[in-house]
């Protein structure tokens, strides 16, 4: 196991990384996901928790990604196809989590058999959604700062109608 | 009306006595009373028939004896069937009594007419002889005969050949006055007949015939049935007092060319009232008696006369018993043997057993003149030496008692006091009377001279004194003889029979004094002339004649012994010890007849040829040598100048041997239809494949397999017969037979396990208080495995027949009933030791049968396991990548495993196998990863358990002495108890301490064979295993699992001992035909060729299995080239070489 | 470190601490365990080896039955003859004495039969990888079997047989056992909190060839003995104040619970405590998490956790926090016995406090249940007695 040391002598341990070879393709980028989003503000150890984070960071890049990569890339049309449903069902939850193997989807597209071309497209059109709904958020945060500043009279109308407009076009 | 000068006591005879009180004999209603006019009349028949028999033995060339020897073909007899014909014929006279049978339901054949009238007019007649018209009498005879050859002809072919008694018991119709007694007590009227072709009775004994005799045998004792005498006259008297029937008899001697017909009533003043006076006439038997009576008594039931009956036969297998039941039931006992037994002799009886009154008869009947032939004639064991020694302690006594002294050429009085007169007498020779020749004459003197006189008082005095100690010891030894009876412990009782013996010694010393006192009195009489009167005439002359002739008693004629002659003969009788009593009075059935009755009676399965079996283990030895002599002879043929060099080289191989096994074998016509043929030729063919040198315990297991497949199922019967001992002075002999069968069936109650015999006679009464009961209840019987009622009676699938015979048992009688024995210690004792022998025996039985069974059972529970042991494999084996996956087929692996099952597995020794645990290709080293956080220490930390060497065992070769073949393997020595274990530790002088446990004991046994057997050199222990035929599998080679390594080497096997076998029981043999090859030879004759008909008819044999065992003796006797055979007609001949 | 919880005593469990950095360093030189020559080695297979094996076994009977139609079965005696106690690692082993069933004789034909026919389930299970319960094989096959008793005996003669651990014959052991605390596993595609289970705790799974653990920030372990005090530890979520995997197997721990704890203390390291009632029974549960039991003997390096500490309720504990007389229950004759018993089992002796504790339990001739402490209150166990032994390092 992965050992991290608290200040006050507590300790976290995590699952080392070379155990999640054999584990199923999409499993590393649900741990990675579940720790970060469930476990790190439990750490309370600031020092901890960065260590935590550098390694989910080291497991994505070693682990989930180059496993998903040469699946992907693999001829075994089961796998891909058994990694592409996985995949979909991820965009569809934790998009942010996939987001490594977007430059991927475009050659699959290619490829004959339909299946994988379907959910391909599925998750390709699933990160354009996402993005552009973080785009939406983005600019919907811009805009409420700039409501803020407005009413605070720090701006003036014209700068926030733009972010507001900005938001709208987006939003249709 | 008794007068005065009568007196109040009238003399009444023993029939008056008798006639009422027929109950004392057993003759009371009740089912037993059918079984006591039974056994009354069946004792005195068979007795009749035994001893026709033996006198026709006793004769030079009888004729008519009983041939026995043609095989008897009676088949169903048709007695009752013809019976029932002729009763259709017969004219119902009275209307009344029919309606009464048949509303009592009984078929009954009607009386004639005359019988009935005859009855009635009887009533009122005297006792006078009846004086009856002559034809009556004529119808009355022929009526008789009529119902007697009924009864007879069926076997009348073989009357006079076969001994037969035939009884009948049927229900005849009741006179017409006892109907009142008849309704309420459901009692019947029975006819009785009873027919023997025995000695019959002589014309003037037939007077005496149903008449009260005190029977003459009390004194002179016989293993007779019948003893008291009371029997028959009390069966007719109840036949009398219960129907008012006459009692018909016929009977015929061989002598008298005419039998005696009669019909009489007895009545109560002992005499015969005829109303068919005793008339000749002929019948169809040479000899025998026919008896006809009718009795009332409650219905008759099974399980009593029959029951009696079937135990009769038991015990008399040499006559043939029929009987026919009332309810028309028909069963015949064959006659089984072909011998009679031995005639027993007549016991006189012995001394120790005679009581002063019979002396007294004795005495009083004889004719014998010299009192010392009396003694011997009348006595058993006593000698003429005995006879003397008793007169001679009898004149010493009487001397004493009469005072008058014999001296050894005169007599001279004891005076008590020194004042008495002394007379000397003595014989000289004088001229007297008439003659004038010298004769002794009796002269009296009497002694004057002082100086004799004190010299006789010196001497009378401690001869007196002498006396008194003589009488003072006789009344210690009564005062201890009664404390013996008292005494309880063993130990007292032998305390003072060792006291007795000292007195008895003293009381010689007592004797030799007075003599030598008696010696000095005749030298101070010796040629003394003065101090002599010689008394002429003297009133007291004929006192003192009298007195000579009292004392000497040697002299004086049996019949007319004085009371002190007497007195003094009975004491000197009495204190001599005699021998025990002969034994050839008592003869009993012996063990081999009562095993083969039994055998036939119940039909038990038991294999003859057990015994041939166990003998010819050096046979086996012949075959080789045969084979070998006719290869060389073969060579000589040859070339005769052929050296012995090549000669004694000749070998014999296996094949040769089973060929010739096998040809004797297949020739064998095996009768067992189970055994098939080729099973036991091939079973038998692998056991004889070894050749010479093989070990010979191979030849056991063709003697276990012979047992095994033959004497599975088979019964058991062993009987026991002691020597004869005696007690009260007249021999007996306990004998005993047990047949332990699975088609017995365990009987419900006690009784039925046990038949009691006495004199060969079945005892079904009064079982439990009889001797017999008590002493089969004595025996521990969960030592031989069998277990017990509460009574301690055995149980389980038996059958116990026990017999005491001898004239000893007619004083051992309980009551007149006769159906107990009463306690004597040692006839108790005998009987125990008797069973116990037969126990052991059970006991090596049933262990035999337990281990077979055990062994089916175990074989049994493992062929069940079998197919599904082998579907688990077959599944595995089929579905993963096991090596057989291709071959592997259930049928073949369970047949495979199926033959293996009892055979003995090849005796693998127990070795501790390295631990290799059984590995798959190259035994991979596997790492027990100890992971440690460290990313980078993970490479370089290959931690692997090294697979350590483990270095196999040194293969600890078990070594198992080959125990010497000792005399009794363990295996039988656990069949014996631990009492029986230590007996045979004293006699071979093995130290074992008291209280040793079984266990011990029989390693002590066995250690004292080991010790015997050390200097001879130690066997080689490893048997060479069977090398497996495959080449061992690359796979084993390649997975190093130890090689079970090949013994080192096979050292010759020292020759093999031959097992002494135990010593064969003696058998010891009566009559029954024996097939031994001596008498087969005996038989053979050298000139004339005889068939197998011929040998059959000399050899005596009777039974199909002897007759098949001959064959098999006369080819061995071919075989071994001591016989010719050849055919003619198809018949094989044999003659002698 | 500020603890939200309102300001109490707190402890910072020192010892338990530093007991874990030592774990961490002998982890790190924990050189291969030398098993001793005279004893079986025994190994954790996999699937694909332990059919091997099986084959290889089957294939020497059919051969038996061509050579003489006589087969039998060679396996490790497991009589308690053949059971070596090793000193170095403190485990019960199997020595290497050999018993060999032959099928032709009354005494073990059933046996064979019966030892087949598991072999012939495992074989099904191995292949099919699926598992099973020995309750199950039981019902496969009832009347060969006649009881539970026979097929269970038959099931440990087949892993010795095959020298393998019995969970590599995919026959698992009922669950039976919680854990409840803060640990996270993965069993196959779900990842498993064990903190956010609820008071119940999750069921350890005797399939342990699914489980793998992922994440844990507890400090120690401890083992409870009944499930009624691991139900006040869950209530007063006492792993939230001392980060910690809680474990409870009701009474002596099955094969599964024990199996859990090894994979739990090989791969997290952690200081393993266990609390027990004070009464032989109690020491006898800890001796068995310590070095094994005898039946199992041959799994003993497997099912073992060496380095498991006896925590509570000692003795001395009875007073030192002052339990109350009429809650301490007198000991019978029996009770007795088996303290004497274990007084002279070499690994008591080995270990000096154990032995003191427990001839101190002889003289005072008392016993006591965890709960007991709840006279003082329900918190005393969880906020003073635990946590300040903690920090003392008071065990065993």
């Amino acid at each position: 196991m992965r050992i991290f040391r608290k200040k006050n002598g507590g300790i976290v341990q995590l699952i080392d990384k070379e155990k999640m070879q054999e584990w199923p393709v999409e499993l590393p980028l649900i741990f990675i996901e579940y720790i970060r989003n469930k476990k790190l503000e439990s750490y309370e150890d600031i020092k901890v928790k960065k260590g935590v984070e550098n390694y989910l960071d080291e497991i994505m890049e070693d682990i989930a990604i180059p496993r998903l990569i040469n699946v992907l890339e693999g001829s075994d049309v089961e796998e891909i196809i058994l990694a592409l449903t996985r995949l979909e069902q991820l965009s569809r939850k934790k998009i942010e989590m996939i987001r490594p193997i977007k430059s991927y989807l475009n050659n699959l597209l290619k490829l004959k058999t339909t299946k994988i071309v379907t959910l391909a497209q599925t998750i390709s059109d699933n990160f354009a959604k996402a993005d552009r709904k973080k785009e939406l958020a983005k600019k919907r945060k811009i805009m409420q700062e700039k409501e803020k500043q407005f009413l605070a009279g720090k701006i003036g109308g014209e700068e926030y109608a733009k972010a507001r407009k900005e938001y709208l076009t987006l939003k249709e | 009306m008794t007068t005065n000068d009568e007196g109040k006591i009238k003399q009444g005879t023993i029939a008056q006595f008798m006639r009422k009180r027929t109950q004392l004999v057993g003759f009371e209603f009740g089912h037993w009373k059918h079984t006591q006019y039974c056994a009354e009349f069946l004792d005195n028949a068979l007795d009749a028939i035994e001893s026709f028999q033996w006198m026709e033995l006793n004769k030079k060339d009888s004729k008519i004896m009983f041939s026995l020897d043609q095989d008897l073909f009676l088949g169903s007899l048709t007695i009752l069937k013809n019976e029932k014909q002729l009763e259709k014929s017969l004219p119902l006279s009275n209307e009344g009594k029919r309606t009464l049978m048949l509303e009592l339901g009984i078929e009954q054949f009607e009386l004639k007419e005359s019988e009935t009238h005859l009855i009635e007019e009887k009533e009122e007649k005297s006792q006078k002889v009846v004086d009856k018209k002559h034809e009556e009498v004529e119808e009355e005879v022929k009526k008789i005969i009529n119902d007697l050859e009924e009864l007879i002809k069926p076997v009348e072919y073989i009357i006079d050949l076969e001994p037969i008694a035939i009884i009948r018991l049927s229900e005849s119709e009741a006179a017409s006055f006892l109907t009142s007694e008849l309704s309420q007590k459901n009692i019947m009227n029975y006819a009785f007949e009873i027919f023997d072709n025995g000695t019959g009775m002589l014309k003037v004994d037939f007077k005496k015939f149903g008449k009260y005799l005190a029977s003459s045998k009390s004194i002179e004792l016989k293993q007779t049935r019948g003893s008291q005498g009371f029997g028959a006259p009390s069966a007719f008297s109840d036949a009398q007092n219960t129907t008012g029937r006459p009692i018909i008899a016929i009977s015929k001697s061989a002598e008298n060319i005419y039998a005696t017909v009669s019909e009489f009533f007895t009545t109560s003043k002992n005499e015969k009232k005829y109303i068919v006076y005793p008339t000749d006439v002929d019948c169809p038997f040479l000899h025998g008696t026919y008896i006809k009576l009718n009795y009332l008594n409650v219905k008759y039931i099974r399980g009593y006369v029959d029951k009696f009956i079937e135990e009769t036969a038991y015990m008399n297998p040499h006559i043939t018993l029929i009987y026919i039941d009332p309810n028309g039931e028909e069963t015949i006992y064959k006659r089984l043997v072909s011998s009679f037994p031995k005639e027993p002799k007549f016991a006189k009886p012995h001394p120790s057993s005679i009581n002063i009154g019979d002396l007294q008869d004795l005495l009083a009947k004889s004719e014998i003149n010299s009192l010392s032939s009396f003694l011997k004639e009348n006595f058993v064991r006593i000698s003429s030496k005995i006879a003397q020694k008793i007169i001679d302690l009898a004149s010493k006594d009487l001397q004493d008692n009469l005072n008058f002294l014999i001296l050894k050429n005169g007599f001279i009085n004891k005076i008590s006091k020194k004042s008495d007169l002394i007379y000397l007498l003595c014989y000289e020779k004088r001229i007297f009377g008439k003659s004038k020749k010298p004769r002794d004459k009796l002269i009296i003197y009497k002694v004057d001279s002082e100086d004799l006189k004190n010299k006789y008082w010196e001497l009378i005095l401690n001869y007196n004194q002498f006396k008194e100690n003589h009488k003072k010891i006789n009344n210690d030894i009564k005062k201890f003889n009664y404390r013996v009876e008292k005494s309880k412990t063993l130990k007292e009782i032998k305390f003072i029979e060792k006291e007795i013996k000292n007195l008895l010694i003293k009381i010689d010393e007592i004797r030799k004094e007075k003599e030598i006192i008696k010696i000095k009195l005749e030298k101070v009489f010796e040629n003394v002339n003065e101090g002599l009167i010689e008394l002429k005439k003297i009133k007291k002359r004929t006192d003192f004649e009298d007195l000579v002739n009292e004392v000497e008693i040697s002299k004086a004629k049996p019949i007319d012994l004085t009371k002190n002659q007497y007195n003094s003969l009975f004491l000197a009788f009495k204190s001599i010890k005699y021998m025990t009593p002969p034994t050839d009075t008592a003869i009993p059935v012996g063990d081999t007849v009562l095993e083969n009755t039994l055998i036939k009676e119940i039909g038990l399965k038991i294999s003859e040829n057990i015994e041939d079996f166990a003998a010819p283990v050096d046979d086996i030895y012949k075959i080789i040598d045969i084979i070998r002599d006719e290869k060389k002879n073969a060579i000589i043929r040859e070339d005769p100048t052929v050296n012995d060099l090549i000669l004694n080289k000749i070998s014999v191989s296996s094949e040769e041997i089973i060929d010739l096994n096998s040809k004797i074998l297949t020739n064998i016509d095996l009768m067992d239809k189970n055994v098939n043929i080729n099973e036991f030729k091939q079973s038998v063919e692998k056991i004889l494949t070894f050749s010479e040198e093989e070990l010979k315990d191979n030849y056991n297991d063709v003697f276990e397999f012979f047992l095994i497949n033959y004497t599975k199922d088979d019964d058991f019967v062993s009987a026991e017969t002691r020597p004869p001992t005696s007690g009260k002075g007249l021999a007996y002999v306990v004998e005993a037979v047990l047949a332990y069968s699975k088609n017995l069936g365990t009987p419900k109650r006690a009784r039925d396990v046990l038949s009691r015999f006495v004199n060969r006679t079945p005892k079904l009464r009064d079982t439990a208080d009889c001797a017999i009961t008590k002493a089969v209840q004595s025996v521990n019987w969960k030592n031989y495995k069998l277990e017990t009622y509460d009574n301690n009676l055995p149980k389980g699938p038996i059958k116990l027949l026990v017999n005491v015979s001898g004239p000893f048992v007619h004083l051992m009688f309980k009551s007149q009933s006769k159906s107990a024995l009463a306690d004597d210690e040692n006839l108790i004792k005998e009987i125990k030791f008797c069973l116990e022998a037969i126990g052991r025996k059970l006991r090596i039985f049933l262990n035999r049968k337990a281990n077979m069974y055990k062994s089916e059972k175990r074989a049994s529970l493992i062929e069940k396991h079998i197919p599904q042991f082998i579907k688990s494999v077959y599944n595995i084996a089929s579905r993963g990548e096991s090596i057989y996956k291709a071959r592997v087929n259930e049928k073949e692996l369970i047949d495979l495993m199926k033959k293996a099952i009892g055979q003995k597995p090849p005796s693998f020794i127990k070795r501790e196998i390295s631990q290799e645990p059984p590995e798959i290709a190259s035994p991979k080293p596997i790492e027990i990863k100890e992971e440690y956080v460290k990313k980078e220490d993970l490479q370089k930390k290959e931690f692997a358990v090294k697979k350590e060497k483990i270095i196999p065992k040194k293969e600890p070769v078990v070594k198992k002495p080959e125990p010497d073949k000792e005399f009794i393997s363990v295996k039988t020595l656990n069949n014996y108890t631990v009492k029986e274990l230590k007996e045979y530790c004293n006699e071979k002088k093995i130290k074992i301490h008291s209280k040793i446990t079984k266990v011990n004991v029989i390693k002590k046994i066995s250690e004292s064979f080991e010790k015997k057997s050390k200097l001879e050199i130690v066997k080689e222990p490893i048997r060479p295993l069977p090398v497996t035929s495959r080449a061992i599998s690359v796979k084993k080679q390649q997975l190093k699992i130890a090689k079970i390594k090949a013994p080192a080497s096979t050292k010759p096997k020292p020759s093999p001992k031959p097992r002494v076998t135990p010593p064969k029981p003696k058998t010891t043999q009566t009559q029954l035909p024996i097939i031994t090859t001596e008498r087969i030879l005996e038989v053979l004759s050298k000139e004339e060729w005889q068939a197998i008909t011929h040998l059959i008819f000399k050899l005596k044999i009777k039974d199909m299995m002897d007759a098949r065992f001959l064959q098999i003796k006369l080819k061995e006797l071919l075989r071994k080239g001591l016989v010719l055979e050849n055919t003619i007609k198809t018949k094989k001949h044999w003659k002698l070489k | 470190m500020s603890q939200k919880k309102p300001p109490s005593l707190n402890y910072d469990l020192k010892a338990t601490k530093k007991l874990f950095n030592e774990y961490l360093e002998k982890g790190r030189d924990k050189t291969e365990i030398k098993l001793p020559p005279d004893t079986v080695k025994i190994d954790d297979l996999d699937r694909n080896k332990t059919l091997a094996r099986l084959y290889k076994l089957v294939d020497d009977v059919i051969e038996k039955i061509y050579n003489t139609g006589r087969p039998s079965i060679k396996l490790p005696s497991r009589a308690t003859s053949n059971i070596k106690w090793d000193e170095e690692n403190d485990l019960l082993l199997l020595g290497n004495q050999l018993q060999e069933k032959q099928f032709h004789t009354l005494t073990s034909v059933t046996d064979v039969t019966r030892l087949m026919r598991v072999l012939e389930i495992v074989d099904e299970l191995l292949v099919k990888d699926i598992h099973a319960t020995k309750r199950e094989i039981f019902y496969s096959d009832v009347n060969l079997f006649v009881e539970q008793k026979n097929s269970d005996k038959s099931i440990e003669d087949v892993a010795t047989m095959l020298y393998a651990t019995r969970n590599s014959t995919h026959i698992v052991a009922a669950p039976k056992g919680t854990c409840v605390g803060r640990l996270r596993i993965r069993d196959k595609n779900d990842i498993i909190d064990l903190e956010g289970l609820g008071s119940g705790g999750w069921t350890i799974s005797p399939m342990l060839d699914n489980i793998e653990i992922i994440e844990s920030d507890a400090e120690f372990i401890l083992v409870i003995e009944k499930d009624a005090a691991l139900m006040r530890l869950a209530e007063a979520r006492f792993w939230r104040k001392y980060p910690c995997i809680l474990i409870t197997a009701q009474g002596v721990g099955n094969v599964a619970v024990r199996m859990f704890l090894k994979r739990l203390s090989r791969e997290l390291n952690l200081p393993i405590f266990s609390l027990v009632d004070s009464d032989p029974y109690g020491h006898y549960i800890h001796s068995v998490y310590l070095r094994g039991s005898k039946r199992l003997s041959y799994e003993s390096p497997f099912l073992a956790t060496p380095n498991i500490k006896l925590l509570g309720v000692l003795t001395k504990d009875l007073d030192a926090y002052k339990i109350p007389n009429e809650v301490r229950i007198p000991m019978n004759k029996q009770d007795k016995k088996r303290v004497k018993d274990m007084l002279n089992e070499d690994f008591v002796k080995k270990n000096k406090k154990w032995e003191e504790d427990l001839k101190l339990a002889l003289k005072l001739e008392i016993k006591a249940e965890i709960q007991a402490f709840s006279a003082h209150g329900f918190e005393f166990l969880t906020e003073k007695y635990l946590p300040e032994k903690l920090t003392t390092g008071d065990w065993i």
